[in-house]
């Protein structure tokens, strides 16, 4: 990716660095707004110890995450947040592949592949 | 920490999200202030201090850890001192690594996290005062190296200067072990990764620290996906954390300009043989 050309170097590291910054604040500002919204129906809740032990398996595996959204609107949406953020450096390696499938650099593209696949078999991944 | 317990069951669940916020918003504001990055002082602060159970601890400290790195490399990529090659070569070890550790981890017992994290813990303290500038010689290509496309230049005052990596083997274990670290401890490990990159692969200073940062982020998100998944991460008390570290690494990157190194660096390592010491306590005689 650093090319000999000083130019085609900026305008690669300025696009991950405009990916980085909108996945950030993106996924903050969705866990914020999902934290408002779980806070102004169970701010005044008094907490179960019971509740720490287990999370739901709705607010565990992506398909359900998104899908408990439209049920249980805060914690889904923090979730969800929390979601895009892990989604962040994704975007990211999968951006730098792309790139390098560009640059035609066989070796960088099966890495690149290599540590995208870990991530998404990390995100991927189910307990079941 | 010092003995501050709050009884979080008593609370109200705007209460403990209040507390955790600012806990966390100390233990940003302190990681970034020591240079030691978030998930070293997050965990302890919130499982000592917080009694938060370890496991939703180190899950919230990865989503954490994630924001601030991604938050830090932003300025760091536009420099162009970080080596994108290399950090994308090293992220095959530690996002296994992160895999591995997570895997592992998760079958351990809490006291051996805990002891764990203690030593861990001690080692940085000592680490803090080791000199950070190794001499620049310019060493010949190593064909490996060369082979993998790792060497390249950084921007300085006289143009763009070369340098060649070396012991790329090596490297790639000292990574490989950075990312069962961070999957085992919820730490960004970004201190053994300039270690690795700065002392053993040979790689100028500041490409280190900008390309650690750069593979902090990934490696965290590689032991956060696990940690979702086995359900540690609770949605409720992630939030508060994530929001308060970022925001307390914010203020203490914006303090850090002004504050006196050598001062600075004691008191961090008190501190930290404070924490190292409590979590060493208890894993050894358990959890009260």
């Amino acid at each position: 990716m650093e090319l000999d050309n000083p130019k085609k170097v900026e305008r690669v590291e300025l696009l991950l660095s405009n990916i980085l910054r909108a996945g950030l604040a993106i996924s903050m500002f969705v866990v914020a707004i999902g934290g408002i919204i779980f806070l102004w129906s169970h701010g005044s809740d008094s907490l179960d110890p019971n509740l720490i032990k287990g999370i739901p398996n709705q607010l565990r595996t992506i398909p359900t995450i998104l899908n408990n959204i439209w049920h249980d609107h805060g914690q889904g949406i923090m979730q969800f947040g929390i979601v895009l953020l892990i989604a962040t450096p994704i975007a990211r390696v999968a951006s730098c592949l792309i790139v390098f499938a560009k640059e035609h650099n066989r070796l960088y593209v099966f890495i690149s592949a290599y540590v995208l696949l870990a991530l998404l078999y990390s995100l991927f991944w189910r307990t079941d | 920490m010092f003995g501050i317990y709050i009884v979080i069951y008593t609370m109200t669940t705007i209460e403990a999200t209040a507390a955790l916020f600012f806990g966390s918003l100390l233990a940003g504001f302190l990681g970034s202030l020591s240079g030691l990055g978030g998930g070293m002082i997050i965990v302890p602060l919130l499982v000592l201090g917080l009694h938060v159970d370890i496991h939703y601890a180190i899950g919230a400290s990865l989503i954490a850890v994630i924001a601030t790195s991604t938050g830090a490399s932003v300025a760091y990529v536009k420099e162009g001192y970080t080596n994108i090659r290399t950090g994308l070569f090293l992220e095959t070890a530690t996002t296994t690594g992160a895999i591995c550790g997570v895997l592992v981890g998760s079958q351990l017992p809490v006291s051996a996290i805990f002891m764990l994290f203690g030593f861990v813990l001690l080692y940085c303290s000592v680490t803090m005062f080791y000199s950070n500038h190794q001499l620049q010689m310019d060493r010949p290509p190593d064909r490996l190296a060369t082979f993998l496309q790792l060497n390249n230049k950084y921007p300085s005052k006289g143009g763009m200067i070369s340098y060649h990596v070396q012991h790329v083997p090596l490297g790639y274990l000292i990574m490989f072990m950075a990312g069962a670290l961070s999957g085992i401890l919820g730490i960004g490990s970004g201190a053994l990764k300039v270690l690795g990159m700065d002392r053993v692969m040979k790689l100028p200073f500041k490409v280190s620290t900008t390309t650690s940062n750069f593979m902090i982020g990934v490696t965290a998100a590689a032991s956060a996906g696990l940690y979702l998944n086995l359900g540690y991460v609770d949605p409720g008390t992630t939030m508060p954390i994530v929001l308060g570290v970022s925001s307390g690494a914010f203020f203490g990157a914006r303090l850090l300009p002004y504050t006196k190194t050598t001062l600075l660096r004691y008191l961090f390592a008190c501190l930290v043989i404070s924490i190292a010491l409590q979590m060493l306590y208890k894993g050894f005689y358990g959890i009260g």
